[in-house]
């Protein structure tokens, strides 16, 4: 027992544990969740480099009600974001979660999701889960690059 | 006769030719931008009957005498309307003369006053949102040919709204003279609004 809480600890502590065979995800964040909202999006960049597909069929966080895998399409102006039931990323291939694309959606956080926290992603591969611990940011930190003025 | 007919040629060529390097010399009476789409002629709003985070009247004029740029949204967006607004602020503060910048909420249902002044004060204290009725909003949406639209509930009720990811450009007279369409670059549209503004 002493040996199973330990290593359910560790999964749940460690930085990124990978468990969904071949799948590392990297750059990963959340974005901090604006006063009067109540979601928030994740963003990573996930790789396969196992010899066959891997599909995200779930994903959880501890401290959101709901999440869900997002896609984003572009249609005559208007901006369109719907869940997909599952990702797969192809053996040997790259995909990238990222601003104005796929995202993770997050739903309800039970407690506030602000820069400088962290928070638990788990994605879900049939009985396999990935966990990540995924720094929260702000938008601005990332999306824009800094100029020199003077 | 030959002779003159060749001159009358010459003349009328050197002359077309003078008329043309003239006309392309004439400065620009269309402001140069990399990144909007500008309107040939500005479209002038209609009267609308809004209501800002404060619980004040929003009406076209308060769009009167200054510019502005207008965003469509709903605070439960979790990609492109952060990514728009935080775009907005850093836009704002790299120009040089006031910009109002309006959020308006296509969701009054769930973005009440509360939410909605807490929402665009995240991002800058001098945003302003602005939110109503659904036939005032349809209105002031078409007049700026900005769509949108609520989809179906999930089994949660969660439901979620399809939106222009585009930005407009509101000139002082309260017409609609700009686009910025996404993906959105901070440094065109700064440069593009010192141009268009400047006008």
């Amino acid at each position: 027992m002493k040996h199973f809480l330990l290593l359910v600890t560790t999964a749940l502590f460690a930085e990124s544990s990978i468990a969904c065979p071949g799948l590392s995800a990297k750059d990963a964040w959340v974005r901090e969740v604006p006063t009067g909202s109540s979601v928030a999006a994740g963003y990573l960049v996930l790789t396969n480099s196992g010899k066959t597909a891997q599909t995200i069929d779930a994903v959880r966080s501890p401290q959101f009600a709901r999440a869900e895998m997002h896609e984003m399409s572009h249609d005559k102006g208007m901006m369109r974001m719907r869940a997909i039931p599952a990702l797969t990323i192809a053996a040997g291939a790259t995909e990238e979660l990222s601003p104005g694309g796929e995202h993770l959606m997050l739903f309800k956080p039970s407690v506030a999701i602000q820069a400088g926290t962290t928070v638990d992603i788990e994605l879900v591969c049939g009985k396999d889960v990935t966990k990540l611990s995924v720094p929260v940011r702000k938008a601005a930190d990332t999306s824009h690059k800094h100029h020199d003025h003077d | 006769v030959k002779n003159s007919v060749v001159i009358v040629i010459a003349l009328v060529a050197a002359l077309s030719l003078a008329a043309g390097a003239w006309l392309a010399r004439r400065p620009a009476t269309a402001p140069v931008v990399s990144s909007a789409t500008v309107l040939p002629t500005p479209r002038p709003l209609p009267d609308f009957r809004l209501t800002d985070a404060d619980g004040s009247e929003f009406g076209k004029s308060r769009l009167l005498g200054g510019w502005t740029l207008m965003f469509f949204g709903f605070t439960n967006c979790p990609d492109i309307c952060p990514n728009t607004m935080g775009l907005l602020k850093l836009v704002k503060s790299q120009v040089s003369h006031p910009l109002r910048v309006v959020f308006v909420s296509v969701d009054p249902q769930r973005d009440t006053p509360e939410k909605l002044s807490a929402y665009v004060k995240y991002f800058d204290a001098d945003f302003i949102g602005v939110t109503g009725a659904e036939d005032e909003l349809r209105k002031l949406a078409s007049a700026l040919y900005i769509p949108y639209s609520l989809t179906p509930p999930q089994a949660g009720g969660d439901y979620t709204v399809d939106h222009a990811g585009a930005v407009v450009l509101i000139d002082p007279q309260g017409a609609a003279l700009a686009y910025f369409s996404p993906p959105h670059r901070p440094d065109d549209i700064v440069a593009d609004l010192r141009s268009l503004t400047r006008s």
